[in-house]
This record gives C-alpha cells, structure tokens and sequence, in this order.
C-alpha cells in the first residue's frame, strides 16, 4: 500500500521541481528572442512568452504523469500478484477537472491574448490615419518595390522613420509572395488582384546591416528566387529619414 | 458442348496466361494507354509528346491500363458483361504483387508501399538537409530543384506515406480482424483501392522528369497555374491517391458497420476500429474537396479558365484546398491516436481508462476539424471577421484532442507497464505529439501566426504532430502487429535501439527548428543568411543520424519476416480478436465463431511475461480470453 500515498506525492513534488525549472527555462528563451523593433512585434513577444509560461506545466505535468507511471511500475506488478486488482474505467472527478481546466485554459487563450491583440494588431482602421505614413509594396517574382505615395518617393530598400505609424499596403503582381520583416514579428501576403493591409509602428532605430532580422523577407513560396527575395530595412530617425527622402527625390527628379 | 463455347474457353484460357504476370500486363497496358493518349493528343490539340495536354491524356489512360492490367479486367469488366469473376489471386509471396482481395494482402501491400514512399520521401528530405548545412550550397541543379525536392518529400509524405501508411495498413489488416469478420465488405474494391496508391506515387516519382514542380503540396495558385509540367502529374497523382482513399473510406465504414461479429456492439469496439471509423468519415467527405480544387489548377493551366490567376480568386483555392487540408491532418493523425490508445492496456496490463472520454474525443475532434482551416489563412488577409471565429475553433479542438491523453495518463497511472518495443514508440508518441499539439496552441493564436506562419516554427510544429506523432505510431503498430502478420517474432534488443536511436534524433533535429523559425528562418528556401548557419549545422548533422536510423529496422525486419523465431499467436497476451487466432491467420481468419468479451478488461490478467513462449503448452487457451 507504501505506493498507493508515495508515488502521488513523489508526483506532485516532481512536478512543482520541474515546472520551477521550466519556467526559468522559458525565463532564458525570453531573454533571448531576437530583436523587436515595432510596438506590434512587442505585443506578439508578450503573448508568446505568456503562451510559454502557461503551457510549461502542461507540459511537465504530462511528462511527470508518464515517468512516475514507468517509475511505479514494478510496484504496480507486486500490487497486483498480492491480490485482486479492480482497474478504474474512469475516474469521474479526474476527467470531469481534467476537461474544465483544458477548456478554461483554451478559453483564456481565446478571449484573453488572442481577441485582445486581434483588435489591438490586426483589425486597424479601413482607412489610413493622416498622420500615418502609406507605404505601398508591390511583390514580383523576385524583388519588392516601397512606393511612399505622400513623398513622391520609390525604393528598392524599405527606408522608415523611428517612432511612426506605418501602414503598409500590400499586393503583388504576379503569384502569391508574403511580406514579412522579423525584427517587427509582421506579415501579411501579396496576392495578386488585391490589396492587404497591415499597420506597423516603428519603435527603434534598425537597419539590416547591424541585425539581420530587421529586412524583408518573402515568406510564401513563389518560385525559383523565393529564397533571396529580400530587401533591406533602414528604420532611421525622423530628420535622417527626411534627409533620405530629399536625397531620393534630388535622385529621381520631379 | 458447342465449337461456340470450345473456342470462349480456349480464349479464356490465353488470357488466364497472360494474366500469369499481372504485373507485367498491367506494366505494358498502362505504357500503351499512356502512348495512346499522348500521341493522339499531341496530334490533335498540341505538338508535343509531352505537352500537358498529351500527359494528362496519357496518364488517364495509363492510369486505366494500369488497373484493367493488374486485375482488373477478370474483376470487373469480364463479371459486368456475364462472365464469372475469374482472377488468378496467386499463392505465397506471389499474392503480393497481384490483384488480391484479401484484406491481409491488401493490408501488407499498403503497409509496405508506404514505408518504401517512407524511405524514398525520407533520402529527399536527407537532400534537402545537405542543401541547408551552408548558406550558398548548390546540391540540386538550382535552387528551382530544391524547390521541387521540397514539393516530391511533402507530397509523397502527406498523400504517399502518413494518409495510406494506417488506414490502408493497419485499417485493412486488423480492422476486420477486430471486429470479427472474415473480410472487407467490398474485398474487389478493396483490392483495386491499392493498386491506384504506386501509380500515384510513381507520378509524383515522374514529375521531376516532366519539368518538376515546385508550388509544394500545398500547390497554391497563381504559381502553381505558371510553374512546371510536373505539377499536372502532381495533380493527377493526387486524384489518384484521392480515389482509393474514398474507396476504402467507404469500404471500412460499411465493414464496421455491417461485418461486426454478432454481439459486438458500437459501445465494445476496440478504440482503434473507432479511429478507423471517424477517419474514413473524414476521407470519405474531404477527399473531394481537394480534388475539385486541384482540378480547376489543371484547368486553369492547359484550358486558361482563370479560376484561381489573378484575374480570378487566388485565394478560393486556399479555401477549397484548406476545407480538405484540415480534416486531412486530423486524418494522418485520429490512426495514430488509435494505435497507442490500443496499445497502451495491452503493455500496462491495465482497463483502458476513459473509453467513453475517447468515443467521444473521437467524434467531436472529427466534426470540429471540419471547422477550422482558416487557421491557415490568417496572413492572406482574409476578411477580418474569420479571424477570431477560426480562433476560437482551433484552441477549442485540444479540449477533445486532450481526451487522448487523459486516456493514456489514466491508463498508464498505476499499470504494469513493460517497456517493450511497441510500448516505447507509444511512450515516445505520447512525448512528441505533446510538443506538437502544445505548440499547436501557439500557432492558432491569430497574432502569433502574424510572425510564425511561413517559418520553421511550423515546419518543427507539423513534424511533431505527423513525424514524431504518426509516423511513431505507425512504427509501434508495425512492431505490435510484426508477428501477427509475419508469424515470426523480431529482436527485441534491437527494437528498443531502434527506438532510442530514431527517438533521440529525432528531438534533437526537431526540436532546435522552433528556434529557428523565432531567429527568422522562413521555410521552403534552399538558401538563407550566414547567421542562421549554426543552428542549420546542427539540425542537418542530427538529421543524417535520424536518417540512418531507418536503415536499423529496414535489415532487422526483413531479416526477421524471414528467418525470425517463430512467433506464437498471441505474444502479448493481448485481448482483441486478431490475438485469438493463429499467426499469420488463415485466409478467412476465423475458423469458429469469435467469442466477444470486453476487450480492455485486464483485471487480475496474468503479468505480460517476456519473452512470450512461442510454444505455449497444448490445451492452454493462448487468447487472454479466459
């Protein structure tokens, strides 16, 4: 009977000890994720680290369930060569708990984190504000063009100010790409026939050359160039940025 | 007797010895439909032999040649017109490679078709990874041929290996045998539904010599309209794979439902008939729906319709292709789940705990996988109002998928579990699939998928749940059910290295990919930037160890189908109905009525003894029923 109180408790302690270890084991991924370099991407590394941090003792509950289960095995055996043994066919508080924490907790994924950063990420307003800056970006088979229609501007390097609300207007011409900067943890695809949106704001000064997560990347297969589809990010600060702008309109005449 | 029928049979007879080489004829017929179609089309509509339109041309009557040759025609054709069903099933070995309509043939056919598409998709994927060890490699001929050993691996994985590998293996070896009956309901259907699976895998086989493909499985439009002839082939072996997968849809769904021993009710049928029976519903509705998608691609390249180019809907197809794609997922894995569950009492010696819990997991996991493939299309910008609907369906979908694991931690909590071979891929399936259904979790979260989607994190998601989930399954069922087919017991030592071997490469490629994918590596791409090349350096050298532990079992289970110990009926003292019956079971399985009892029952059951006595002692009941 020494099992039937010892392999529980045995359990339970295993799995504070692990969930311990776990956490500070996503504290250390955490600290470690690339750089962000938009309010967005800020929003999305939160979230990822909350869906971390919530789902590590999933994790080790399950893996301390089937280890002590193995562990226990042999006294398991003697149990039952002492006697008769009844197996449970259900355990009707065990699963009725089991199916009402999976559900709140999906629940929570759901109405928590997930509607909360729908509204705040994806669901931007139809139409641009005017304080943002559009930013049209055109995918080819294998190249982008940046369009900044209120500047007069086109570029081949995707060039930002710091600190603005950029909204991106995006399509392609020819087969499906996907528009993807890393550094800002956005993407949204270029389809052929339409206009996607997606609404970034800029929150530090970044370029490719000193990260390479901060460049455009294509992310939707598309043909033979897919994997040097990229262009370069130069996320500058706001008189750079102007500076930039004079510079390319000097360049590409009226 | 009249000169008439004298001379009916004399040509009866030639065509008994032509059909001598099944294989042969269907070899020739199918080349001769193939040139047949092609040149007719290339002479009426286009000028070339292996233009689109003469390929499809070809392969439809190729495909045709294929069928009549290998069986068909005596099966089919000959009874329609009167004649009597006269089809040469050969004995021994020879059974293997004919038009068979017994459903252990048919079983052993898919299983074996499978792993061979295993290993060929498998060395792709070792191509792939030496592409991948250094940026600026150029293994393939360009970066257009890793393209299109991206589309050969996951193509010939999802539709060759991972949808075929248990349904038509296990699903048509053991489901019949479970339940009691002496064959499939339809065995002629069921015979023909393999025989279409190597003419699929051998057009996407075919593809890379037709121009390639390189749109992947999933064959989005527009590129898929524009890319290479290859990817007709691509869709017609898709088609082909579709069709026998409907068949035997509905061939195991009228099996269960009819064929079922009498008093073996719906609420006593073992966990893995009840897998069998939710995926088949599955296949038998979403089949279509890739099919009719794939149909309009083929339209859209050789009749210019514009469906899904950009003066039509690319996204529709997304639609289409998704409606079956996420059913389809759920497909590859409900087997796998059925498998371990199965397995699971028999190597803890204990009730399967929660049996209902399962049913009914089961059932609602197949009607909500109905409900959720926008999840794939959250970055297409698709109407804002499918975001959180999708979202709330695919977190909601674990709440069942959880239901498995309640059973297994129920069961296993307190058994006396051996850890034998097929317990250790169970064990090891139960760890992965974890990773992969958890991280699932991430991905349904529709402002994650804003970074996620397109990278590796994915590509490390969905390897989980049908690599380190399926495909471990696949494996346990193939050690579980290895002397029950075979008659012969393999080499438990190497079993378990085996396991060790696969389950630790495994993690280690698998695992640091999640990483990747938060580091910025997109997927898909035969190229990347230098500062993703260590963690690629480690996940290429882990891959090569995961690769060749596939040679391990490959050596030691064709040895041991062979030359093995010999096996007795029921080595794990399991409970189920193909245990009650001798190895290999004769041709109609039960010489007296099965005797049904409760299935899971392992109450005061005797301990699992290893090595089982392969002789057991006369008159000592061997089944477990007593």
């Amino acid at each position: 009977m020494r099992g039937r109180t010892l392999y529980p408790v045995l359990a339970g302690a295993a799995w504070v000890v692990l969930t311990v270890l776990a956490e500070a084991g996503v504290n250390g991924l955490v600290a470690h994720f690339p750089v962000v370099a938009s309010s967005q991407g800020q929003l999305i590394d939160d979230t990822f680290a909350l869906l971390l941090r919530v789902t590590a003792p999933v994790f080790t509950f399950v893996v301390v369930a089937l280890a002590v289960s193995i562990a226990s095995a042999g006294e398991a055996r003697r149990l039952a060569a002492a006697g008769e043994v009844r197996y449970a066919r259900d355990n009707r508080f065990f699963s009725w708990t089991w199916f009402a924490v999976s559900f709140i907790l999906n629940a929570y994924f759901v109405f928590g984190p997930g509607v909360h950063d729908v509204n705040a990420i994806v669901l931007g307003p139809d139409q641009p504000r005017p304080t943002d800056l559009v930013v049209q970006v055109e995918a080819h088979q294998w190249g982008w063009d940046f369009i900044y229609p209120s500047l007069g501007v086109k570029s081949q390097t995707l060039v930002l100010p710091v600190h603005r609300e950029i909204r991106f207007d995006v399509t392609s011409k020819d087969v499906i790409h996907s528009f993807w900067i890393p550094a800002f943890r956005m993407k949204i695809d270029a389809v052929p026939g339409r206009i996607n949106h997606i609404t970034v704001t800029t929150t530090r000064v970044i370029s490719t050359r000193d990260d390479p997560t901060a460049r455009v990347q294509c992310a939707e297969l598309c043909g033979i160039g897919h994997p040097n589809m990229r262009a370069a990010v130069q996320v500058l600060p706001p008189d750079a940025f102007d500076a930039w702008v004079t510079q390319q309109k000097a360049q590409q005449g009226p | 007797m009249s000169d008439r029928s004298d001379i009916s049979v004399a040509r009866g007879s030639r065509w008994m010895a032509f059909s001598r080489a099944p294989l042969l004829r269907a070899v020739v017929w199918a080349a001769a439909g193939f040139l047949l179609g092609a040149e007719v089309t290339a002479a009426l509509v286009s000028d070339t032999l292996l233009s689109q339109d003469a390929v499809i041309a070809g392969y439809a009557l190729a495909l045709l040649g294929w069928i009549l040759g290998i069986g068909g025609w005596e099966a089919f054709v000959v009874p329609w017109f009167g004649g009597e069903y006269r089809v040469d099933e050969g004995t021994g070995r020879s059974r293997y490679f004919r038009f068979n309509t017994d459903h252990k043939v048919v079983g052993i056919q898919y299983l074996v078709t499978a792993l061979a598409t295993l290993l060929i998709a498998g060395s792709i994927a070792m191509l792939m990874r030496i592409e991948l060890m250094k940026p600026g490699l150029n293994v393939f001929s360009g970066p257009g041929g890793y393209n299109q050993a991206v589309s050969l691996h996951g193509t010939l994985m999802i539709f060759g290996v991972a949808a075929v590998g248990i349904v038509g293996g296990f699903g048509n070896y053991v489901v019949p045998i479970m339940i009691g009956a002496e064959d499939m309901a339809y065995p002629r259907l069921n015979a023909v539904s393999y025989w279409f699976v190597p003419m699929g895998v051998l057009a996407f086989l075919a593809a890379p010599f037709l121009g390639g493909w390189e749109s992947g499985w999933t064959a989005y439009p527009p590129l898929s309209v524009t890319d290479g002839t290859g990817q007709v082939l691509a869709v017609l072996g898709v088609l082909t794979l579709g069709i026998s997968s409907v068949a035997s849809g509905i061939n195991l769904l009228a099996t269960v439902y009819h064929l079922r021993a009498p008093g073996l009710d719906w609420r006593q049928l073992p966990v893995f008939v009840w897998s069998m029976v939710v995926t088949s519903v599955l296949n038998v509705a979403f089949v279509p729906f890739v099919g009719t998608a794939l149909v309009l691609v083929a339209m859209d390249r050789v009749a210019g319709t514009h469906f899904f180019t950009k003066d039509g809907l690319p996204l529709l197809y997304q639609d289409l292709f998704w409606i079956f794609g996420h059913p389809e997922v759920y497909i590859l894995i409900l087997p796998g789940f059925g498998i371990v569950l199965e397995l699971l009492p028999v190597f803890a010696r204990k009730t399967l705990f929660g049996y209902k819990w399962v049913v009914g997991g089961f059932l609602a996991v197949m009607l909500m996988s109905m409900t959720v493939w926008d999840h794939h299309m959250y970055t297409t910008g698709i109407s804002n109002a499918r975001l959180v609907p999708f979202m709330t369906t695919t977190e909601m979908i674990s709440v069942p998928t959880g239901f498995v694991y309640l059973a297994a931690l129920g069961t296993l909590w307190g058994g006396r579990i051996r850890l034998t071979t097929p317990m250790l891929f169970c064990l090891g399936f139960l760890f992965n699939f974890l990773i992969g259904g958890l991280t699932g979790v991430f991905l349904a979260d529709v402002a994650l998928d804003f970074q996620m989607q397109d990278t590796f994190f994915v590509v490390a998601h969905f390897h989980y749940t049908i690599m380190g989930g399926m495909v471990f399954a696949l494996i346990a069922g193939i050690y579980y059910w290895f002397p029950k087919m075979s008659g012969r017991m393999y080499h438990e030592g190497l079993g378990r290295l085996h396991f060790w071997w696969m389950f630790i490469a495994y993690n280690a490629t698998f695992l640091p990919m999640f990483w990747a994918g938060v580091e910025g590596m997109n997927r898909r791409v035969a190229d990347y930037l230098p500062y993703l090349q260590p963690i690629n350096e480690w996940v290429s050298a882990a891959a090569f160890v995961l690769g060749a532990s596939f040679v391990l079992p490959a050596v030691h289970l064709t040895y041991a189908w062979v030359r093995g110990e010999e096996a007795s009926s029921n080595p794990w003292r399991s409970r189920t109905l193909e245990w009650t019956i001798p190895s290999p079971p004769p041709k109609e399985n039960f010489h007296e009525p099965p005797r049904i009892v409760d299935f899971y029952d392992y109450d005061g059951a005797e301990d699992l003894e290893w090595p089982a006595p392969s002789h057991p002692a006369p008159g000592v009941p061997v089944a477990g029923n007593d």
